[in-house]
């Protein structure tokens, strides 16, 4: 059972089988296209058709009633193509009119006899029609600007087809892809869509005139105009965002190259001072073992690089076609893309093991002093941490660094805060925190900070900085110091501690116009101390209350000074 | 040396005029009746070549129709020379006795033409 469709050609009515008519109005459409340009076209059209229905009238008889693919076929072959139509160009073979109307642009291959490597460059310079000596010049610069040339060269390598055969060789020299070619194979679209719209506006007048009968011809040819337009809309889209995704895509890898180069400065500027971390110093910052890192750097590769590059392969399919189709690109590139996902969760997964287990280490230091006598704060200078400091980010905490020879030194600020003492004794409580994959570890981590507090009888002499091993990954380590001081005890902050306090423009006991630094700890907290006087609740004080409370605070912040060095 | 193709284009150039004689000879000659002349003189191979042709020889002025209704089809045009289509076919087939001619006096100088 073969589904018919009734046709009109010339008048005469005919049963013709589907396929038949989709043939038939195929080869009545490219002869439309044909003639379009030529003087008199709708007399030969309508003279072919009616030969057509004439010749097609002979072959049905009355036991063949219905048109076949092979009457069409025969018809065709009499009628002849529509190249072989023009007066001048019978018997000419019809392949020397198909790149007119046909645009077959050339092919990117890989020209095997030009090769110095693997022929990238001269099939590049072929389908360019530049000189190869220009293409390698550009490789062999980008190689000095970082990874670019050489990952764009292996890439077309893997990308590029190699020109075997000599009809491949033929395609790889063929006609320019270029702007000239791009805006011809516009402006032919172009013509043949006011080509199409004429037809269409006689059409329509036509079908105004007598109403009925032209219309089916009238909607196929509305419906094949706007086709034509759509068509012509898409390739100019198509071409821009296809030109829009090369360039993004390249500048993209550029930019990453550029950023891999030297591998890498992660630069930090703090007070216009650079630090420069290598990669891989900065990656040790972060990850347990080498491994790891490598596996970060290959995971983030993979996840970023292939999706730009399969944005510039798209957007080579966008401007070229599907010429460029490259057998199983898509399916191995998201199988890359996937195992870069895997590799980033691996090391996701392992660094997060990393932070389930915290510890904490105390450490106490306890002077017990004399009856009126002062307790004194001063601060240890350390050379070590002169020069240029950097700041930076890691797992949501600020740590400073700086690079020594033996490598990176990473440090930071206690936190501090005062507290008065249940009992007379004073006392430094240190506590440093860490975590780590196990509680062992996390312990580990903790106790390897260094801090470094010494006293006298009435001294306590503290650091500047806690410090982190050489080699220490970061695990939220942290050290605070929570200072005691009994009720009534008078203290002295040495002139550098001093010096500290007035780099912190939020301390507000200072705005109070107080500039000694001898402060006593009250019921309330730690107040300015003036000779003489009296060590009591006054009312007045209350209204301070808030601020006073606050000291601790505020002296915690010590290391805001910090920013400045 | 492709000889198909130059044999195909000593044909084209005589097309015309065989087109014009074939609708002079005949009363009204209509697309059937010239193609299957044509054909058989091998001076076609594929009939759409035929409709550029009469178009644009009606179109110059040398060709007229006229439709006629058919009882077994599409209604037919038929094609009649004009005046200036004579003239002209006058004058091709001069060029063509004069071109056959010269060219024999070339290639076969043994035949000898007897001139009417």
């Amino acid at each position: 059972m073969k589904k018919t469709v009734s046709i009109n050609i010339s008048g005469i009515i005919f049963h013709i089988d589907d396929d038949a008519f989709e043939r038939l109005s195929r080869y009545l459409n490219s002869i439309k296209r044909h003639f379009a340009k030529m003087e008199g076209k709708e007399e030969i059209i309508t003279d072919i058709e009616s030969r057509i229905a004439e010749v097609l009238q002979e072959k049905l008889q009355d036991n063949k009633q219905v048109i076949s693919i092979e009457d069409i076929q025969e018809v065709i072959s009499i009628m002849g193509e529509p190249s072989e139509m023009d007066e001048d160009s019978e018997y000419e073979e019809p392949r020397q009119y198909k790149p007119y109307t046909n645009s077959r642009g050339k092919r990117l291959y890989r020209d095997p006899d030009g090769r110095m490597i693997a022929g990238v460059s001269s099939g590049l310079s072929a389908y360019f029609n530049i000189d190869p000596v220009w293409v390698r010049v550009l490789f062999v610069v980008s190689l000095f600007a970082g990874f670019f040339g050489l990952i764009a060269y292996v890439v077309l390598w893997i990308v590029i087809p190699e020109a075997i055969t000599t009809a491949e060789k033929l395609e790889m020299r063929g006609e320019p892809v270029n702007i000239s070619n791009i805006e011809r194979s516009v402006r032919d679209e172009f013509d043949n869509v006011k080509g199409k719209f004429n037809e269409f506006a006689g059409e329509a007048k036509e079908t105004f005139k007598k109403k009925s009968t032209g219309s089916s011809r009238f909607f196929d040819n509305l419906i094949d105009f706007i086709g034509t337009v759509l068509r012509i809309f898409f390739k100019i889209v198509a071409i821009l965002l296809g030109i829009i995704f090369i360039l993004a895509g390249l500048g993209f890898i550029l930019t990453f190259t550029a950023g891999f180069a030297g591998l890498s400065s992660f630069s930090f500027f703090e007070n216009g001072e650079l630090i420069n971390f290598q990669l891989m110093q900065f990656l040790d910052m972060i990850f347990t073992s080498p491994l790891l890192s490598s596996m970060a750097i290959v995971g983030a590769i993979l996840m970023f690089g292939i999706p730009l590059i399969m944005l510039i392969y798209l957007g080579f399919r966008l401007l070229l076609g599907s010429r460029v189709k490259i057998p199983y690109f898509s399916i191995t590139a998201l199988s890359l893309w996937l195992l870069g996902l895997l590799l980033a969760m691996i090391v996701a997964g392992n660094t997060g093991m990393d932070f389930r287990h915290s510890a904490r280490i105390n450490k106490s230091i306890e002077l017990q002093i004399p009856e009126n006598e002062v307790l004194y704060f001063d601060v240890k200078p350390d050379k070590r941490f002169d020069g240029n400091v950097g700041k930076f980010d890691v797992f949501d905490g600020e740590y400073s660094a700086k690079i020594d020879e033996d490598g990176v030194v990473i440090f930071e600020v206690p936190d501090v805060e005062f507290h008065k003492s249940a009992t007379n004794i004073a006392s430094v409580n240190l506590s440093a925190y860490a975590k780590g994959s196990s509680r062992n570890k996390a312990e580990q981590r903790a106790r390897a900070l260094e801090y470094q507090i010494s006293n006298t009888d009435t001294s306590f002499s503290l650091s500047t900085y806690y410090l982190f091993p050489p080699n220490a990954v970061i695990r939220a380590q942290e050290v605070q110091l929570e200072i005691e001081i009994p009720e009534g005890q008078i203290v002295h902050f040495n002139q550098n501690m001093e010096e500290l306090f007035n780099e912190n423009p939020s301390w507000r006991l200072r705005n109070k116009g107080y500039e000694g630094n001898i402060w006593i700890m009250t019921r309330n907290g730690l107040k300015p101390y003036v000779e003489g006087m009296e060590i009591e609740e006054s009312e007045e004080e209350i209204e301070d209350e808030s601020s006073v409370n606050e000291i601790p605070r505020y002296l915690s912040m010590i290391p805001i000074p910090l920013i400045g060095l | 040396m492709n000889t198909e193709k130059t044999i195909s284009q000593m044909r084209k150039g005589v097309l015309e005029l065989c087109i014009l004689s074939i609708i002079s000879q005949s009363e009204d000659a209509y697309a059937s009746d010239i193609l299957g002349k044509l054909k058989e003189s091998k001076l076609i191979v594929v009939e759409g070549t035929l409709y550029p042709l009469l178009t644009r020889l009606k179109n110059d002025g040398m060709l007229s129709y006229r439709w006629e209704e058919s009882k077994s089809g599409p209604p037919r045009k038929y094609y009649k020379i004009t005046e200036i289509g004579e003239k002209v076919l006058k004058e091709l087939h001069v060029g063509w006795d004069d071109l056959i001619y010269s060219v024999n006096k070339i290639v076969s100088p043994e035949i000898i033409i007897v001139e009417e």
